[in-house]
Parts: C-alpha cells; structure tokens; sequence
C-alpha cells in the first residue's frame, strides 16, 4: 500500500478517534464517580449535534457562542438528569443506577426523535473551503476542527482537574468517594457535577462530529458503543487512557476498514471489545491495579 | 440488592400455576378472534425471552442488551437449518437454542467477570452489530429484504400446526415447560447459590460458590431462552427479517422485565403481557373513540409510546422496583 494511502487512513483513524475519545471521556467520568456505565452517553452525544444546529441555524447564534451555549445547556440537562434519575437510587445497587440510565437514554432518544425528527439533520462544516493535500493525503477542514476541539477540551479539562478547588473535588471523588467524603467534600455536589461535565464533554463531541455524521437518528447507539470500546482499549479507569485509547482504537477501525472490508467496519467495534476484555481488561494505559 | 428482589419461597403455590393454565386453555375458546390469538402467541413467544432475562437480572444483578440478538440466531438458525438442510422444526428448535447458547457463552466469558456492567454493555455492542452482520451478510441471511424463503410450519408426524390456534397451544406448553423448569431452578441448589452470589460475592466466594461461574451459567441459560422463542417465532411467522431482531427489541424486553417485577418469573409474564398490549389498547382506544385529531395522531406516533416506557421504567425502578407483581405481593401482605 502506497505511503499516502496510509497517511489517509491515519488521518481518518486520528479524526474518528478523537471523537471517540471525548465520548470515552464522558464514560470515564461517571464511571469513576458512580461505579456504573452512564447509558445515556450515546444519546448526549446527539443532543449536543441537534442543539447545536438549533443554535445555529435557528438563533443564528455565531460558532464560538454556540460552542459555549451548547456545552453549558448539555451540561445543565446533565444535572437535571442526576437529579432525578441517578441520585434517588446512587445508593441502591449498580444495576438500579445502569437501569435508570438506560430509561434516561430511552426518553432522551425519543424526545430527540419528537422535537427533532428522526431523520439525520445536515450541519454545514464550520468553515468552508477546499480540503488541504498534505504529503498526498486529502484532509477536510472539518478535520481540523474536530481534533483541535477534542485536543482543547481535553486540555481544559485537564487543566481544569489539576489547578482548581472544584476539579480536586471531583479528582478526590472519582479516586475514592467514601474517602473523599470523609475529607468533608460534598460527593453528592460532585457526582451530580461529574454528570454535567460529562453531559457537556459528550454534547461537543455530537457538536464537531454533526457536519461529517449529521446528527440525530441512530447515532446515538453507535456513538456509545465506539466510545465505550475505545475506553476499555485505554483503560476506563484511567482518564488520559480512555482519551489514547480513543485515538488508537479511532485509527485502528481504519486501517482495518482500508485493508480488509469496509461493510464490517461498525462490527470490528465488537471484536476488539471482546479481545481486551479477555487478554487485558484493565487497558493498554491504565496505571493503576486492577479494580 | 434485597430491594430488587421477591421473597424466595421454599414452596411453588400450584394455585396461580393452575390458574393461569385455566386461563391460557379456555383464552382461545373464548375468543376465537384470529387477531387476539395472534396477540396471545406473541406473549407467550416474548415471555420466554423475559423470563430468561429475568432470571439474569433478578438473580444474578446483570442486564443483557442483547437478547434480540440472541432471539434473531435461534430465528435464523432454525430457518437455515430447516429450510436449507431439511432439519424437521424439532431437531431444528434444539439446534437454534444450542447455537445462541453458544454464542452467548463466548460473550458472557468474556465480560461476566467485571463489575459495572461490563456484560451490559458487551451485549448492546454485539446487539447493533447483530444487526449490521444480518444486512449485510446476504448469502446466508437474505439481507434487508429479510429471509427469502419461506420458514415451514412446524408438524407432529401427520399432525400439521398449521393454524393460529394449534400454534397458540404449541407456543404456550413451551411457555410453561420454560416457566416450571425457571421456577424450580431457583428453588434448587443453584437457585440458591445464585440467590448467595447476590446478596454477597465475597461470603459467596468463601462458602465455595464461584459467582462468576454462576452468572456465566445464568447468563447462557438466557441466551438459550432467547433461541428458544426466536425458533419459535420464525416458525410462526413464516417469514424473518432484520426488523424483528434490532437493538430496540432488547430494550422493550428489559422494560418488560423491569415493569413486570425483577427476580420474578410470573413478573416477566405479565410485564410482557403488559407491554404488548398497551399499545394495542391505545390503538384500539384511538380507533374507536371521537377524540381529536391531534391527539390521535400523537397516539399513532411511536417515539411517544416509547417516550412513555423510557419514564415508566424509570417511575418503577425509583419507586416500584418490584414491579407490578411486588406491587400485587406488598398489597396481599398488608392484608393478611
């Protein structure tokens, strides 16, 4: 296979990737801080595509405030579904946590389909212009844009986590609620904010995938089962593993896509799940002992 | 975990059992409408998936989001098996339970292991791609325009199932044979251990119960059910396609489970029951009543139906989380 073929490959893999390493991301946060699997993630994910088209096209709101406003109203939805879903049974089981996310997802789903449509709704790219030749590869602008939002979100979150009072709380949390509790730090505050942040993390990934995937319909499902394979590959405990694990599993679904068949390509996802589950549950990048 | 849960009982009450077999028999006599029979095949076909479910959830903490996969590979492998190599129906029926349990052994080794819904979501994974393996794997599957010949009805030696109502009866002396076996399974010693294993891993551990093993078991068992009634299905219908087996099926299914009551087996019954024909009912409603156009229109759209079982589940697992049936069982107790 010529060199350019590959680098074409590899920067379909990087693009796809790093969105699914923002919905990891949004796995890893409630998973650390709840001990379930949020199953809504998939569904938060197109809510934040179809906002932002609403945004947009409807309020005719410029691309940066959409940004803001997008984040900011995913993550409000994200409270108000930890409230009402999530912390009425956080203290029951795991399974009464994961059913009630799956009953969020389905009412969310559904509530799309009414408002929205259940049809895919075009986004126009953020910018308009002919793809760039780089070394033979063609690269879209739209491609710039996804991987240089998910490199700035995970940056900021970073950041975020490292340098301030509420990221140290959630840090404190996510490592250890009982402990963190203990410490006097409102874990209950801070499970309901990891959700918000979680909502608003998955709500940009909808946002700067839309003009390639569109949004809406059935990408919700897809969206969640990418993000959450791509988090085990990494490690979903460990949250710089979920975001490698995004960008090598995103690369990976190409190439093998390139070189074998690309019909299969959605059901590589399945394969490779059961594969690390098997050999290496606790991810090619997590640090810490197996939970 | 407690709170998820009936009461074990030691003893089987024979007197619902009976009932309920009263009422299956004479349904059909009563009501010889070919529609309401159909009705009643597809709750009995469907109510063997949720008792498998059910017993999963119930007895183990696990959810499956995969069953319509597993229910689509006991419905293509018996229509391959009987269509393609002259299998009878009940050589292909064992085959198709075989076949999913197979299947469903591989993907349970893999993720029964963890906690935090591993197996959960490993099995909505291989849901969606069930689905895109039955569009696009043509040449044995038919592809989008579904299974292309036709599936044959099932016959004991001259004896042809050919109708609604000798098919309603087939479909329910399955039910129950899946009902009793379920029941005394969770009274016998691995019903027990189960009961161990959820109430406490580790104490389960040390006592010499491997919980993992267990829930593998449990999980494959469900996995069996699920070709069961998908064999059964595709012999009814006659004719399969992709549309039977998505993603969605297996969500109505845990909502069935969750709104019948968790860990019981007469809840997956009637919470079956229930969801199937709630929107028969307001369909029927619809139709019949002078209420508003706009209002019947919003009967007839589907996202709202669903919208509705995304908030029932909810309502129930916050404050009902024994369902239907715990709710029926609080009541006798606070009676007596």
């Amino acid at each position: 296979m010529p060199l350019q073929d590959i680098l074409q490959l590899l920067v379909g893999g990087i693009t796809n990737g790093s969105i699914y390493s923002l919905v990891a991301l949004g796995f890893h946060l409630i998973f650390r801080s709840t001990g379930a699997i949020n199953f809504a993630t998939g569904e938060q994910v197109v809510l934040g595509g179809v906002l932002a088209i609403t945004l947009t096209t409807v309020l005719k709101l410029p691309l940066a405030v959409t940004f803001v406003a997008t984040f900011f109203l995913a993550g409000m939805i994200g409270l108000v579904y930890e409230r009402l879903s999530i912390r009425p049974v956080i203290h029951f089981s795991e399974l009464s946590i994961v059913i009630s996310s799956i009953a969020v997802s389905i009412i969310l789903q559904n509530s799309i389909a009414l408002v929205w449509g259940k049809e895919h709704i075009a986004f126009p790219p953020f910018t308009k212009g002919n793809p760039v030749k780089a070394l033979g590869a063609v690269i879209e602008l739209q491609s710039f844009w996804i991987v240089g939002i998910a490199f700035a979100t995970v940056i900021l979150l970073k950041l975020f986590l490292d340098f301030t009072l509420l990221g140290k709380f959630v840090r404190a949390t996510v490592n250890n609620r009982t402990a963190a509790k203990l410490m006097g730090i409102n874990t209950t505050r801070v499970v309901a904010f990891t959700f918000a942040l979680s909502g608003g993390i998955c709500a940009m990934a909808g946002m700067v995938v839309a003009p390639v995937t569109f949004a809406g319909g059935a990408l919700g499902t897809m969206m969640a089962v990418k993000g959450f394979v791509a988090a085990v590959v990494g490690g979903l405990s460990s949250s710089s593993g979920v975001v490698l694990g995004g960008i090598l599993f995103g690369i990976l679904e190409f190439f093998i896509a390139g070189f074998i068949s690309s019909g299969y390509r959605d059901a590589l996802a399945l394969f490779v799940l059961l594969i690390f589950l098997i050999v290496k549950p606790t991810g090619l990048f997590s640090s810490d002992q197996k939970k | 975990m407690n709170r998820l849960q009936g009461k074990t009982k030691n003893k089987l009450n024979i007197y619902p059992v009976i009932g309920l077999l009263f009422f299956i028999s004479l349904f059909p006599i009563l009501d010889s409408n070919r529609y309401h029979i159909n009705m009643g095949i597809m709750v009995g076909i469907f109510s063997i998936v949720a008792i498998g479910l059910n017993l999963l959830l119930g007895n183990t903490g696990q959810i499956s989001l995969g069953q319509a996969a597993f229910y689509g590979i006991g419905a293509y492998t018996s229509a391959i098996l009987t269509v393609k190599a002259g299998f009878s129906f009940w050589m292909a029926l064992p085959c198709a339970a075989i076949f999913a349990g197979t299947i469903g052994y591989i993907i349970g080794f893999a993720s029964v292991r963890f906690k935090g819904s591993y197996l959960a979501m490993t099995t909505l994974s291989f849901g969606v791609i069930f689905s895109i393996i039955l569009l696009e794997w043509t040449p044995v599957t038919g592809g989008a325009g579904g299974y292309p010949e036709m599936i044959p009805r099932p016959s004991i030696g001259a004896f042809k199932i050919d109708n609604e109502l000798k098919y309603y009866y087939l479909v329910w002396v399955f039910l129950v044979a899946v009902f009793l076996f379920t029941k005394n399974l969770v009274k016998s010693r691995i019903g027990r251990a189960l009961y161990a294993v959820n109430e406490d891993e580790t104490v389960a551990g040390i006592i010499g119960v491997h919980p993992t093993r267990y829930k593998l078991k449990v999980f494959t068992l469900s996995a069996v059910y699920a070709g069961i009634a998908g064999s059964l299905y595709a012999h009814y219908a006659t004719y399969i396609s992709e549309e039977s087996f998505k993603f969605f099926f297996s969500v109505t299914l845990l909502c069935m489970v969750v709104i019948g009551g968790l860990g019981n087996v007469w809840g997956s019954i009637v919470g079956t029951a229930v969801l199937y024909l709630l929107p028969e009912i307001i369909r029927y409603v619809a139709k019949l009543s002078a209420l508003p156009q706009v209002i019947q229109n919003i009967l007839k759209e589907y996202s709202y139906l669903l919208l509705a079982y995304g908030f029932f589940v909810a309502i129930f697992i916050i404050f009902l989380p024994r369902g239907i049936v715990g709710l029926f069982h609080d009541w006798g107790k606070d009676r007596a």
